[in-house]
């Protein structure tokens, strides 16, 4: 089986697809192989050997459809291809128009319609439909550890005065998976400890959802949704939640899902192909301890000259 | 000798490694790719919340230290704490802010075994940005034209100097094009809210950016040089790619400036290179290794296991050469584990894997 993934460029903010990929191969399924997409030759995470098992430069199927399909069709051919997972705001909804042009290539894909993207995209926090004021998530009494390593963390004990003052707001994300039908194949929370400006997670531990997840499966199945989907929250010093952004696809954290046992890119396989490809239960271990760090990798100039001119990257 | 930089333990600052990286852990990644490395590396971080100390890949332990605006006196007796527990043979600090602190406290780190290799106070001082256009035009290095303003007014004035467009920087960081004295005086206002004073004007220089990292030995030769050029900046515009290659005119003046300003340990020179007279202008000076070091130890220079040699008194042979043509690619690399670590950071104020 050949999974093709976007979203690999994680020079400053990771795109989520890097963690698709460190997901899929988490779940280690015999014969898989993955196709690292890209819309630029300078989408960092190429590079790295340990990612995609072959990369191929692709048109944007925002700008040029026909384009992208003669593209994809041609790589389908010559190196095969059976699902494709796409993971940036721009790429979701074209592809999801695409689907069923896709499908009759026979690349599967698990993504909403038009109706329930534009359900979500155009909204803003104030109209939110999942009621952020009535919202009990996120609760981080969930359990007494994670009470003392939050009270653990306002002091440095060789210097004395608190080094973090607060924490308010509090940000966490979700992530979850619907299946064909709507109802959720699995949803994981994380209480974000480092962003970035740009809003990426660099530490974040996992939390239980709590009634939340009652909140998220309702609007999923309202809404209609399929595929995956990411739901970020803050709470402010009273405990209210309130939802700072919904965005189809998978958050730039999500392999740190799979390790706290939720693999949502191996279950949206799974759903595509029917079997079980990797065991992921439906709630993640709470208080898992995520860390993510900048590192470089170097390579060949002529590689980059290679992969800008063939088009084609084995890594 | 060898086994000397086989048994040795090293501290390593600057790790933070988020979306605008510290040097720290390309540091120590570069000493566990040297073969001739096989020592123990403890990272030092102000707050437990450094995310680059908790790859156990690299590190041995973390310890926290107090945030420099503790002072001097403060860094000392923890340093010496950690150092009574398990000796540490050489620190080397990564962020600029450190480099001073740690200066100071050299000798007194040297008397109970820890060995640094740093320059003098001086010399860090005369490589600061508000000085670096007096320091050229002294040393006959091409620096461009940079003054220091007191206030928005003197803009108008002054651009007369600097030409249109003009940079506005502020003393520490951040750096803001302007195409005319009006987004001049907004962004003056921007910066001054950001960084206080002074703020510096400077001379644009358009042209292909550069960047040399170095190491000077203690008599201020050049140990090791290397130059990247950038290949691709963030939004922020940091390098997240660069390319290595040959260019002697920027090894030459780069050795020039370390002889000049009796520079001793790491540095980063950034300079740009103008299109159209092709003049190679120095544009900042960092006293201490950059982000993308690792590129250096990748392409054959490991300026880190050269610093341990020097700072240990180690016979070496400088580094003349390195492979061209190796990119850099900055991405990320990650690992879930038990909070408890975090928490026993946090608690008593040192960590082992």
């Amino acid at each position: 089986m050949i999974i093709a993934v976007t979203g690999l460029n994680t020079a400053s903010d990771p795109s989520s697809g890097y963690g698709v990929i460190k997901s899929l191969k988490k779940a280690n399924h015999e014969g898989l192989k993955i196709a690292g997409l890209a819309y630029e030759p300078y989408e960092t995470s190429l590079y790295d050997k340990d990612q995609a098992d072959k990369a191929f430069l692709i048109p944007s199927p925002s700008e040029n459809r026909k384009e992208f399909i003669k593209r994809i069709s041609s790589i389908k051919s010559g190196y095969g291809l059976d699902i494709l997972i796409p993971n940036l705001a721009f790429d979701i909804p074209a592809v999801a128009d695409l689907a069923p042009e896709l499908k009759r290539m026979g690349i599967d894909t698990l993504l909403p319609g038009r109706n329930a993207l534009y359900k979500i995209m155009g909204k803003t926090p104030a109209q939110n439909p999942v009621n952020p004021e009535a919202t009990s998530f996120p609760d981080n009494r969930a359990t007494g550890r994670d009470q003392a390593l939050f009270a653990s963390l306002v002091k440095n004990p060789v210097q004395g005065p608190s080094t973090i003052s607060s924490f308010s707001p509090d940000m966490f994300s979700t992530a979850l998976l619907a299946d064909r039908k709507s109802n959720l194949a699995g949803i994981v929370s994380v209480k974000k400890l480092v962003v970035s400006k740009g809003g990426s997670m660099w530490m974040g531990l996992s939390v239980e959802t709590g009634d939340f997840a009652l909140k998220v499966e309702k609007f999923v199945r309202e809404t209609g949704w399929v595929g995956p989907m990411t739901i970020n929250t803050v709470s402010n010093e009273r405990g209210l939640s309130y939802i700072s952004g919904i965005h189809p696809g998978f958050p730039d954290w999500i392999n740190f899902a799979a390790g706290a046992g939720v693999n949502l890119p191996a279950a949206l396989i799974g759903i595509l192909t029917g079997e079980e490809i990797h065991h992921s239960s439906f709630r993640a271990e709470p208080g898992r301890l995520f860390v993510r760090m900048s590192v470089d990798v170097v390579t060949d100039i002529n590689r980059f000259g290679a992969f800008s001119l063939t088009g084609e990257l084995e890594t | 000798m060898l086994s000397e930089i086989l048994n040795i333990h090293v501290a390593i600052t600057g790790l933070s490694a988020a979306d605008n990286p510290y040097p720290g852990l390309g540091i120590a990644r570069s000493l566990r790719y040297a073969q001739e490395f096989g020592g123990s590396i403890s990272g030092l971080v102000f707050e437990p919340l450094s995310n680059a100390a908790y790859n156990n890949a690299v590190f041995d332990s973390i310890y926290l230290v107090p945030y420099p605006a503790a002072g001097n006196e403060a860094l000392f007796d923890r340093i010496s704490e950690i150092n009574e527990k398990h000796s540490v043979n050489v620190i080397i600090p990564a962020l600029d802010s450190e480099v001073l602190i740690y200066t100071q406290i050299e000798k007194r780190l040297y008397d109970i075994g820890v060995r640094l290799l740093l320059p003098a106070v001086s010399s860090v001082k005369q490589s600061s940005k508000n000085l670096l256009y007096e320091f050229g035009l002294k040393n006959g290095i091409v620096v461009p034209k940079t003054f220091i303003l007191n206030s928005a007014e003197e803009i108008r004035p002054r651009s007369s100097d600097t030409g249109i467009p003009f940079l506005l920087k502020g003393v520490l960081s951040d750096a803001r094009i302007c195409r005319s004295v009006e987004q001049g005086e907004s962004e003056y206002i921007n910066l001054f809210d950001l960084w206080g004073y002074p703020i510096l004007m400077q001379q644009h220089v358009a042209g292909e950016e550069f960047d040399v990292i170095a190491l000077a030995d203690k008599n201020s030769e050049t140990a090791g040089a290397l130059v990247m050029k950038k290949f691709g900046l963030t939004d922020k515009g940091k390098a997240f790619a660069g390319v290595t290659i040959e260019h002697p005119a920027l090894i030459e003046i780069t050795r020039k400036i370390l002889k000049c300003l009796k520079w001793v340990g790491p540095v980063e020179c950034e300079f740009v290179c103008e299109k159209e007279s092709g003049t190679s202008y120095l544009i900042e000076i960092n006293s201490r290794f950059p982000s993308w070091l690792y590129l250096a130890a990748a392409s054959g220079q490991n300026l880190p296991l050269l610093t341990l040699k020097l700072a240990l008194d180690i016979p070496f042979e400088p580094l003349k050469s390195y492979q061209t043509g190796k990119l850099f690619f900055r991405t990320v690399t990650d690992t879930d584990l038990s909070p408890l670590k975090l928490m026993e950071l946090a608690a008593f104020g040192e960590v082992h894997f």
